[in-house]
């Protein structure tokens, strides 16, 4: 994809979202920047703690009290959505921006039926009619894959499986064709049958509908399934970004190399599986210089003095690393030990 | 095979949950969680349990431990028949009549000669009873099984030890890490109080953790090292059989990864038997030397792990392998995407289980179920068309 003379539909800039706790305060984002283009999949990878899901909640816009924006620009079709106000930031949410989440039990009101739930968006954003607004939550519904949509409309959320929730949740965030999607781990909770069957519905209706996703994960799996592009994130930073084939295939920071070579897999057999030592640390208690450092095989005293900067490889494909040169070359002896 | 050792013998296991409705609560339907499943393990393998949820892969677990009651079936654990040692005497005692006695005497009448009848019998177990009832009558059968019934729990409950999928709730948080670990030694009288601290300080180092941490709370770790804490807990009483139930579902990838090896590490230096239950079929892949598929309550695949991946014989097992993503973005695979969702077990579908998404259902399928066969050496299958459906 030609993507370099491509207007960025959402643009995010220096993005900085801290978090004032008891404890002091949790730089969850810490200056991240990336460029989401109309009709592509973005990837966010990382594991618990990594701020991918805080990035998605400050697009949207939807942090809790304690959460705020510290620095940083997300430019929407050219405007600063950081900056404007709540009211106008109301017709941008749901309308142009949409998100489903995790558990869709709990982002649905289990108090109101799923058509009541969509028909209000519908109402809201695209001043429709009562009835015409129910043709379309109708219309979404079968769009989705749900049967007999007619009856399911009147339904509540716990008449329906996991499967038909995350369904139904996919419709009303489609419900004002969005031209973003932001999905946050949206597979997560299911079964890997279904999973199959929502990606490949997540995948068909952005093929009709032509919206952006930014789908965020930690299923490597899935990433490399659904993608174009992904960024890496670590401690609240990106630490890679480039194109999905080129991530896996020459993965420049060692971090999404242990976290891909940490992973077993169906179509290949390994005896000991790759280990990252240790776990996240708590936000509070990051390293100083590079954020990964106490946990990386390559790091020695540079790393935990000087944080590296996020440099272009090729193209758009980027790392933050010191050894970058080193990584390769144990990557290299890696792979020919493999074959 | 054959010269492998048993460990854990689970004989037509069922696990029916009763539905209670109205005013004197009567029984209106039953859950069939799990619904008649044998399978064997045997010493120092893994055995996976794979299945998507409400497949009763935790309830089979949970039932072979006896933390729920099994609604009927046998369970032997090293060829002891340990289906009675849990339950009320009254129960126990109907237990013995209706799985031994009346065997028994429907095998006299069939045939009066009770030498030929004991040497028929395949179960060492059934030859064993069998000649107690014949020589002595119900009553010492009775006293055979439940005498001593303290000592017997006690050494069920010292040889077969759980793993908890979720470390947070399974670790008591006003309990410290060396009471966690260290409780079942004393209640097993196998080390003295003041050797307590010892023993689990060295648990603690087996299990990837530091030794300085045993007065420490479960608060105090993070997920990962509450899971290793609950693997020291299971490991502390040297079991022979772990099972663990979806262990590592709950944790990130590189701690999961971490996990992983080290129970493949705790196998190898005590020998350990696991039945690992999961539903990610990589994770089950990577860690099992034999593999249960299984579907609404029943197992529609056994076989060794190589067998299954490079034969499938079940479609489902077929279509669950053909959904996992693989993380290349070079391997593009053309997916089976089963319709619909697991049926409910409270109503499950008739004939096989599995025809209303079965990609090659014929008519027979939703009129006869068909039976765990055995297709090849070792390779169980429970399909009317064993290995024709490929993708």
């Amino acid at each position: 994809m030609a993507i370099e003379n491509k207007e960025p539909l959402l643009s995010v800039k220096n993005l900085k979202t801290y978090f004032k706790t008891e404890d002091g305060l949790v730089k969850a984002v810490n200056g991240i920047n990336f460029n989401l283009y109309p009709g592509e999949t973005l990837a966010i990878v990382g594991e618990s703690g990594s701020g991918k899901s805080v990035c998605s909640l400050s697009i949207m816009r939807l942090l809790d009290q304690n959460g705020f924006i510290s620095e940083g620009e997300i430019l929407y079709k050219g405007k600063d959505i950081v900056k404007i106000s709540e009211a106008e930031m109301r017709t941008v949410r749901g309308k142009e921006i949409a998100m489903i989440f995790q558990e869709p039990m709990t982002a649905l009101n289990p108090v109101y039926t799923i058509g009541f739930q969509i028909i209000e968006a519908i109402k809201l954003h695209l001043k429709m009619n009562e009835k015409d607004a129910k043709d379309r939550a109708v219309d979404l519904l079968r769009k989705v894959g749900i049967p007999e949509p007619e009856k399911r409309v009147d339904q509540y959320p716990h008449e329906l499986s996991g499967g038909m929730r995350q369904r139904a949740m996919i419709a009303m965030a489609l419900s004002c064709n969005p031209s973003i999607l932001i999905a946050d781990e949206p597979t997560t909770a299911l079964d890997v049958t279904i999973q199959a069957q929502i990606l490949e519905l997540m995948k068909e209706l952005q093929k009709e509908l032509g919206m952006a996703i930014i789908f965020i994960t930690h299923d490597l799996g899935v990433v490399a399934e659904m993608s174009d592009r992904a960024i890496v994130m670590y401690g609240g930073e990106v630490v890679e970004r480039g194109d999905i084939t080129t991530v896996f295939k020459n993965p420049m920071n060692p971090y999404t190399w242990g976290l891909m070579s940490s992973i077993p897999r169906i179509d290949k057999d390994v005896d000991v599986l790759w280990t990252i030592p240790g776990v996240v640390p708590s936000p509070l208690n990051f390293p100083k210089g590079c954020k990964f450092s106490n946990r990386c095989f390559l790091a020695d005293e540079k790393c935990s003095k000087e944080n590296p900067e996020l440099i272009s490889i090729e193209g758009e494909h980027s790392s933050r690393c010191w050894h970058i040169d080193k990584l390769v070359a144990e990557i290299k002896k890696v792979r020919a030990g493999e074959n | 095979m054959d010269e492998k050792k048993i460990l854990l013998n689970v004989e037509n296991l069922k696990k029916y949950f009763p539905v209670r409705a109205g005013v004197f609560k009567k029984v209106v339907a039953q859950v069939k969680a799990v619904d008649n499943i044998s399978f064997k393990v045997f010493e120092g393998e893994t055995l996976g349990l794979v299945g998507e949820s409400g497949c009763g892969k935790s309830t089979a677990g949970m039932s072979i431990l006896r933390l729920i009651d099994p609604t009927a079936g046998r369970i032997f654990l090293e060829g002891n028949d340990t289906t009675s040692w849990f339950m009320s005497s009254m129960k126990a005692k109907k237990y013995i009549k209706t799985t031994y006695c009346d065997r028994f005497d429907a095998l006299v009448a069939k045939n009066s000669n009770q030498e030929a009848i004991i040497n028929n019998l395949d179960n060492p177990v059934d030859k064993k009873y069998a000649q107690i009832y014949f020589k002595d009558g119900y009553a010492k059968l009775c006293d055979e099984i439940m005498g001593g019934i303290n000592a017997k729990r006690k050494w069920f409950r010292k040889e077969a030890q759980i793993i908890f999928q979720d470390p947070y709730s399974s670790l008591n948080p006003r309990m410290r890490v060396n009471t966690i670990v260290g409780e079942g030694l004393l209640t097993h009288n196998l080390a003295k109080s003041s050797e307590i601290n010892g023993i689990v300080s060295d648990l603690l180092e087996k299990v990837g953790l530091s030794k300085d941490y045993i007065y420490r709370y479960p608060h105090q770790f993070s997920g990962g090292q509450r899971q290793r804490i609950g693997i020291a807990r299971a490991l502390a009483l040297k079991p022979k059989l772990i099972v663990s139930d979806e262990a590592v579902s709950a944790l990130d990838v590189s701690v999961r990864s971490q996990i992983l090896n080290l129970l493949a590490d705790l196998q190898k230096e005590f020998k350990l038997t696991y039945v690992f239950i999961a539903h990610d079929l990589a994770v089950v892949k990577h860690i099992s030397s034999r593999i249960a598929v299984m579907y609404l309550g029943k197992i529609v695949e056994l076989t060794d792990r190589s067998s299954l991946f490079d034969d499938p014989m079940h479609p489902y097992s077929v279509s669950l392998m053909s959904a996992i993503p693989i993380p290349d973005p070079q391997v593009k695979k053309s997916r089976i995407i089963l319709k619909g969702d697991v049926p409910s077990p409270l109503r499950p579908p008739s004939g096989c289980r599995f025809h209303p998404r079965c990609p090659i259902a014929k008519d027979i399928c939703s009129k006869e179920e068909p039976m765990l066969m055995e297709i090849k050496p070792g390779h169980f299958s429970a399909c009317h068309f064993p290995g024709t459906f490929r993708g």
